[in-house]
């Protein structure tokens, strides 16, 4: 393999992990900047996304990419329901909210450890090995969709944040809720969207991933790291910050896909990000 | 006592604190003045290394304290209150105090002893009564009593107040006064003390600084400063100066 | 902190007769021995790691999620020590030791965030060893190690060794929360720079805890191996371990001395009940009683025993709602 071949399938395989790193972090710190919850049961949606898409594929002989779509429908009603009977509930508790969260990642990993059992599963997608030829270059098609369909969510959800109304009262809120709520805003209703739209999303993160890796329910735990490296780095909150920072981070972790062996792969993001918390404890682009 | 020389703090584009230099002897009640936002609380961050400086440096007793920790700027002898006062929710009143006495000292004593002084201070500040209940049961005049006591457990040599008055009536205003002086002629503290309430302030003070947008505006005895057109006209804006 | 009253002759009656019959249940033949036995085993195991945590999370609100890196570490070291041929106890003791001494870097690197920060950071240490343990094969590999047979590992020994190291535990977290250190650990949780204005060393006293804390997650991880005779890095450093370490202490009584315990024989109790029937089931349940407990008892199962006037002690809530200034 020549070198701009090489500098090729980094590149990609940089942009096809960050996709997928920035779609997965982006609900996390909507929900911290709108709701000031960390929600460390974020990657269990994820993972719960990619059982709903294995289930509709393989009991209901759904075409996977078409699958996505109920699959997102149904996190946004798991996203209704959590935060009805759980999320809003947890507002007003001060820091303790991360137990709560913590118990929801229990209770989500092992619902999903009982019904599926602990094995490593993935969704067959039907593409196999097969290429797609940009120009000069190869890459599997399969991962390029992949990464395509993160991305344009991603552009989707930013687009609506910076011109919807909903998406402005979000971000309203994000900055202030006292001033959003003086302005008429109804900040229970915002940050119920923010907290589907967060789950929604890490599900679709989650039924993409499930396409191109193999999961199990205590998968998440990997995710969980990745998503919030890439939100420290980009600033708690910030979706400017999440998204170089998910670029940085995945590229970083494609080149030193080189000298490691894949197994240990995530350990580069893990002790990236421990060593910028180390140097700049409040994150990269973080507002204070 | 306290050197201040050409101290700057950024935070990213916002100018707290701009090129201030300023002294404060030993024995002096010094007054820290300035309208909202003029940098006061940072300046006093700045001192206490809770906050890194940009540029400048800080001495205190001819010791350099730029890259010292918080704590051991406390063992220097260096001691303050918060604005909105800080104290440890989840500690009794008596508790609150008998920590810094046991951990603001260099050479402090067993547990009993920090009990019997921090009882001490606290009969000082008028909190004896309080001594047993958790400190989150206090209200915010209590708080403010408390948040001083703890700094003196600290055995100070200055005091840094962050406007200790605001929120108080006339007659809490009185004992607070007193007390100030009494900590400067009793316990021999030296005290640097921003405030809004000009009235008692200017009373009390021998000297004020006044900051604005975070540069040193003027500095002088009370009533020179006082009639400083450009203090003046930092409080009142420009019509009012001229 | 103040788990039970000083003084109160009715609790440590009660105390007394529980510890008598926890030592008296080997011996004396009762129905479901056995089973006893066990639980108590994995509760006493529990709550040496649940009050490992609670050293640091309980008393100044430090929320580690990386509790399994010292268990885990703990027991691959004891296992390393045992296939030196050390004997069981020393093996133990060596790899508590080690363990603690290995927490000293660990420290320094996680005490430099705060909050969530701190808490990922705890995360990714436990994830990234367990990532590294897989991967070596001279450190496990997925297949894992065994370890020799010992004394303690057989039931009567397990649970004499396990009882005994749950009493210190207890003891010495009591005799932290009580001393001048304890104060300025709970001060800390409240508020760290008030606290570095007051000349407490912050990182220096939560390093010190660190120490202690990892220490006794690493005797409690050891014993496991001991016990098991087989480790897996999938097992022993994965998450549940440090999510079980914070749900014993929080569902006990968050930064009370008994809290682990009670919380512990909780845990244990509903594994023993439900693994055999429905594997894994006991954490779905956990996490269930979990919630509820937060919601309904934020400061743990320890209320019920508390009279009323005496639920003081380290609250959960660290965010102060502070009145905003008069503008
Ligand atoms: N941690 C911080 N991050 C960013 N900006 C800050 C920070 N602390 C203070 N500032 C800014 O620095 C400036 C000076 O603030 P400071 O609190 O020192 O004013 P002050 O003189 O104490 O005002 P006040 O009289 O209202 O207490 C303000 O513009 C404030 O917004
Ligand atoms: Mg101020």
């Amino acid at each position: 393999m020549d070198y701009s071949t090489l500098a090729m399938q980094l590149f990609l395989t940089g942009i096809f992990l960050s996709s997928l790193y920035i779609l997965v972090t982006f609900g996390l710190t909507m929900i911290f900047g709108v709701m000031e919850i960390v929600n460390f049961a974020h990657a269990s949606f994820a993972i719960l996304g990619g059982y709903a898409c294995l289930l509709a594929v393989t009991s209901l002989g759904m075409d996977p990419f078409v699958a996505l779509v109920p699959v997102v429908a149904f996190m946004a009603l798991v996203g209704w329901l959590t935060f009805e009977f759980f999320a809003r509930y947890t507002l007003d508790v001060g820091d303790a909210h991360v137990v709560h969260y913590y118990a929801l990642l229990l209770i989500i990993s092992n619902v999903l450890a009982l019904i599926f059992g602990l094995d490593y599963k993935f969704v067959p997608s039907g593409l196999g090995y097969s290429q797609i030829e940009l120009g000069p270059f190869k890459y599997p098609l399969l991962k390029f969709l992949v990464a395509i369909i993160s991305l344009a969510t991603v552009a989707g959800l930013s687009l609506y944040l910076k011109k919807s109304v909903i998406g402005k009262k979000i971000r309203a809120v994000s900055q202030s809720k006292e001033s959003a709520e003086i302005m008429g805003i109804d900040s229970l209703k915002i940050r119920r969207i923010t907290w589907i739209i967060g789950v929604s999303s890490a599900g679709l993160m989650g039924a993409l991933v499930g396409l191109v890796n193999p999961f199990s329910p205590y998968a998440g735990t990997t995710y969980l790291i990745v998503a919030f490296s890439v939100a420290i780095l980009g600033g708690m909150g910030s979706l400017f910050g999440t998204i170089v920072a998910g670029f940085i981070i995945g590229m970083t972790e494609s080149l030193f896909s080189l000298f490691l062996p894949s197994q240990i792969s995530p350990v580069v993001a893990f002790v990236f990000i421990i060593g910028v918390l180390m140097v700049k404890p409040e994150g990269l682009f973080s507002r204070a | 006592m306290l050197e201040v020389k050409q101290v700057s703090k950024y935070f990213g584009g916002v100018q707290a604190v701009e090129n201030v230099s300023l002294a404060v002897e030993e024995g002096e009640i010094v007054g820290l003045i300035g309208p909202n936002g003029s940098g006061k609380t940072t300046l006093f961050n700045l001192i206490t290394r809770i906050y890194p400086l940009t540029a400048g440096d800080i001495y205190f007793k001819g010791k350099l304290i730029n890259k010292m920790s918080p704590s051991d700027v406390c063992h220097l002898g260096i001691s303050r209150t918060h604005q909105i006062p800080r104290p440890f929710h989840s500690l009794s009143v008596r508790q609150n105090v008998s920590l810094a006495y046991l951990y603001g000292r260099k050479n402090p004593g067993d547990r009993a002893e920090a009990n019997s002084e921090a009882e001490r201070l606290l009969e000082l500040v008028g909190l004896k009564d309080f001594a047993q209940i958790p400190a989150s049961q206090l209200n915010d005049v209590q708080c403010k009593v408390l948040e001083l006591a703890r700094s003196l457990a600290t055995d100070p040599k200055l005091l840094l107040l962050d406007e200790i008055l605001a929120g108080l009536n006339p007659g809490e205003l009185t004992f607070f006064q007193e007390l100030i002086l009494k900590i400067r002629s009793e316990l021999k503290i030296t005290v640097f003390w921003c405030e809004h309430i000009m009235r008692v302030l200017m009373k009390t003070v021998d000297r004020v600084v006044c900051l604005d947008y975070g540069r040193k505006v003027c500095e002088g005895s009370p009533s020179v400063v006082a009639n400083n057109p450009e203090v003046i006209e930092c409080y009142l804006g420009k019509a009012a100066g001229e | 902190m103040q788990a039970i009253n000083q003084g109160n002759k009715k609790t440590v009656i009660v105390l007394g007769i529980l510890t008598l019959a926890a030592l008296a249940l080997p011996i004396v033949g009762i129905p479901y021995q056995e089973y006893a036995m066990s639980v108590l085993t994995f509760a006493f195991i529990y709550t040496l790691l649940g009050q490992s945590w609670n050293l640091l999370g309980g008393l100044a609100k430090q929320f580690s999620l990386g509790h399994a890196a010292f268990f885990g570490l703990g027991a691959f070291a004891t296992a390393a020590c045992s296939s030196l041929g050390m004997p069981a106890l020393i093996s133990l003791a060596v790899g508590g030791v080690a363990v603690a001494v290995f927490s000293l870097p660990i420290g320094l690197i996680c005490f430099s965030a705060r909050g969530p920060y701190f808490t990922i950071i705890t995360l990714a240490i436990a994830e990234i060893l367990r990532i590294v343990f897989l991967w070596r094969p001279e450190l496990s590999g997925s297949e894992g190690i065994l370890l020799p047979p010992s004394i303690f590992s057989t039931r009567i020994g397990i649970y004499y060794l396990t009882l005994g190291l749950t009493a210190a535990s207890i003891f010495t977290f009591r005799w932290m929360a009580r001393s001048k250190q304890g104060l300025a650990l709970v001060a800390i949780g409240d508020d760290e720079d008030a606290c570095s204005e007051i000349g407490i060393k912050v990182k220096y006293i939560k390093s010190s805890t660190l120490l202690v804390s990892a220490g006794m997650a690493a005797v409690a991880g050891g014993c496991y191996g001991l016990f098991t005779q087989y480790l897996s890095p999938n097992d022993v450093f994965s998450i549940n371990y440090s999510l079980e370490a914070i749900f014993i202490s929080t569902i006990g009584g968050i930064g009370s001395a008994f809290g682990p315990l009670v919380g512990a024989l909780l845990v244990s109790l509903l594994e023993e009940t439900l693994n055999p029937l429905v594997p894994g089931a006991h954490l779905l349940v956990l996490g269930a009683i979990l919630i509820t407990i937060m919601f309904l008892l934020p400061k743990g199962l320890v209320t019920l025993f508390k009279k009323s006037d005496d639920k003081q002690g380290p609250r959960m809530q660290i965010k102060i709602k502070r009145r905003q200034p008069a503008a």
